[in-house]
């Protein structure tokens, strides 16, 4: 047998001559790839706190989104359809990755993806045969966007659309960083205006900056937005924003996944002039008890004013992403796109909490719109089976022929080539006082299952544990806890729960 | 974060040393170091409340001035009255000296920090 001794100077020279072969075959591999048009597009839409509980397409009393309930007449509505986080960084990982976020523990504000499902996404997915581009207003959901690296070919950053742009990550020098980049001024230097910043003398300098900027802004288009304008981390107006997609869309190359999440209707709440006031009427949603664990302890009145606001701002919003849906139309992408829109979670405007950054595990805060559009489709369909946000990487895979990923935990949606299941169970978790790296012990998760929801709140650190059940089809609201009667589904429900928590657990165990 | 500070440290003394190039010879560079640590430090309180003034909205300029001059006023009238006391200059020079014991670990770790982000920068 012929035994390896070495190399010799002429050998190593010649294997040396192919380095720039080695270091340019990647990008060449990319630019070779066969763009067949024939694929269609996947375009999917994120709005931000966008809970189904405010959208009038889904009976909402309130006529909030008459633009969607139109673009909804030709597409798939999927009604009850649940977020797998229960805020941006966790949810928009679980859409992005088609894992819950006990899989892909992005536990935290601006984490991310553990390295073990880091190329597990629907833009690696599609790689082969879609351009890709992102855009995440949202600067978390941004930070998961930096995370894919080269798998992203187009990322707008996600000031592009708006009004100011004042982070110090997005400057070119920390192209490279851009994360930790990110990290370090977001825990510790200069936090813009989000509580202390360590920097001594550039942290109130650049708030000044941005002060000053909004006073401006505030100036020129404050008449427009009677309660202030709107802010992401920046300000922006609606329009800019939609106007920005519309360009950005115009210029793709089919076929594209393109992934737009929006920050509207997103927290602060600020109605155009035309909406604001528009739901200054008499009807009031079920009042509740404030909960255990609210945070805020909000008072019926304050949460009333607060969810007439969000609703203003969603109208406001679908006034201006209608204009988004007639392009869509007129530019037939409709005809040869798949058009996803969804939201990351959704928002709770109830038992004293206002918001989506809590403890409660709610309804509202986890059921969020689902609406897709098949190429050309002509008439409305309805999805009544429980689906989850982690269903939608299988499904493009399935949609694309690609085979499923044996990593996912989503299944193939209903509608759109997979099976209705009456029985499946549906998680949606929160775990944001837990750490990444350890056993999941601090956590809000519900399951929904045959119209029933069981809530675990597991609290070891504070010495607090609650187990609720609820009757979905009696008792929409979650008003009547049925779980101090210990009815049997409640117990199987649990103890599916407290299997599913030691299986995830394992490969944290020491 | 500690590149960060090495660097806002290195400019705040650079415009330390400058100013007390450019001034009078008596107004800073005479007891640099007193006068120094007394304006770093109304400086810095300066800024503190300013964090704490610019949470949402903007300030009005006069409370932007009253919080930037007022410091600059109080270190004035301290350096007058430590220039008057030999004893309070000392006790300054002795606080500043055994701050500064701070700079052998400070100093070599900023350093090497922001020489770990040039790198993964032009890396």
């Amino acid at each position: 047998m012929h035994q390896f001794t070495g190399l010799t100077r002429r050998e190593f020279l010649k294997l040396i001559s192919l380095m720039p072969v080695g270091i340019f075959s990647r990008p060449i591999s990319k630019l070779t790839r066969t763009l067949n048009s024939d694929i269609p597009n996947i375009i999917i839409l994120v709005f931000d706190a966008w809970s189904q509980h405010h959208v009038s397409l889904y009976g909402y009393p309130r006529q909030t989104m008459p633009n969607l309930e139109k673009f909804a007449e030709k597409a798939t509505v999927y009604h009850k359809h649940y977020t797998a986080g229960t805020f941006t960084s966790s949810g928009t990982a679980s859409l992005l990755t088609g894992l819950y976020p006990w899989s892909h523990r992005v536990l935290h504000l601006g984490a991310a993806v553990t390295p073990r499902h880091a190329t597990h996404n629907i833009f690696s997915l599609l790689a082969d045969t879609h351009s890709t581009l992102g855009y995440a207003q949202n600067e978390y959901a941004d930070q998961l966007l930096y995370a894919l690296g080269a798998e992203l070919e187009t990322h707008v950053p996600n000031w592009d659309f708006n009004l100011q742009n004042s982070n110090p990550y997005g400057n070119h020098i920390f192209d490279k960083n851009p994360r930790i980049a990110f990290a370090s001024f977001e825990d510790n230097l200069i936090r813009r205006l989000k509580g202390n910043d360590a920097s001594m003398f550039f942290g109130p300098l650049l708030r000044l900056h941005i002060l000053r900027n909004r006073a401006k802004y505030a100036d020129l288009y404050g008449e427009e937005y009677p309660l202030g304008l709107p802010k992401s981390d920046e300000m922006y107006l609606l329009e800019d924003v939609v106007e920005g997609a519309i360009q950005t869309l115009r210029g793709i190359q089919s076929p594209m996944l393109a992934y737009f999440h929006f920050y509207p209707p997103h927290d602060p709440y600020c109605p155009t002039k035309e909406f604001f006031e528009k739901f200054k009427d008499d009807w009031k949603a079920p009042e509740k008890p404030i909960h255990d664990l609210s945070e805020e302890k909000l008072d019926a009145k304050e949460l009333h004013f607060n969810r007439r606001y969000y609703d203003e701002f969603i109208a406001s919003w679908d006034s201006e992403i209608g204009r988004l849906f007639d392009y869509l139309n007129e530019s037939g992408l409709t005809n040869d796109s798949y058009i996803f829109i969804t939201s990351d979670h959704g928002e709770l405007f109830e038992r004293g909490i206002k918001g989506h950054f809590t403890k409660l595990i709610y309804d509202p805060l986890i059921r969020v719109p689902l609406i897709i559009s098949r190429p050309g489709q002509t008439r409305r369909e309805d999805v009544h089976t429980l689906t989850s946000s982690v269903d939608i990487l299988p499904t493009i895979a399935n949609l694309l022929g690609h085979p499923i990923p044996p990593w996912t935990e989503g299944k193939v949606l209903p509608g759109l080539g997979g099976l209705e299941d009456e029985h499946r169970s549906i998680f949606s978790v929160d775990a944001k006082y837990n750490s990444s790296f350890a056993l999941l012990r601090n956590y809000s998760i519900s399951i929904t299952r045959d119209n029933h929801r069981f809530i675990h709140y597991s609290f070891p650190k504070d010495d607090y544990e609650k187990f609720e059940f609820y009757d979905l089809n009696r008792d929409s609201n979650e008003l009547r806890d049925l779980y101090p009667a210990k009815p049997s589904l409640a117990l199987e429900m649990k103890d599916e729960l407290m299997q599913k928590i030691e299986e995830v657990n394992q490969p944290y165990r020491r | 974060m500690m590149a960060f500070a090495f660097l806002e440290s290195l400019l705040v003394t650079g415009v330390l040393v400058l100013l007390s190039a450019m001034l009078p010879s008596n107004w800073l560079r005479d007891g640099f170091i007193y006068k120094g640590l007394i304006i770093v430090g109304m400086m810095s309180l300066a800024s503190i409340i300013l964090q704490r003034t610019m949470q949402g909205d903007l300030p009005t300029l006069a409370v932007l001035t009253l919080i930037w001059f007022t410091p600059l006023v109080w270190a004035s009238v301290f350096i007058i009255l430590a220039q008057r006391s030999p004893r309070v200059q000392s006790i300054l020079r002795e606080i500043a000296e055994r701050m500064s014991i701070m700079l052998f670990l400070y100093l070599p770790i900023g350093f090497l920090s922001l020489m770990v982000i040039v790198f993964r920068i032009l890396l």
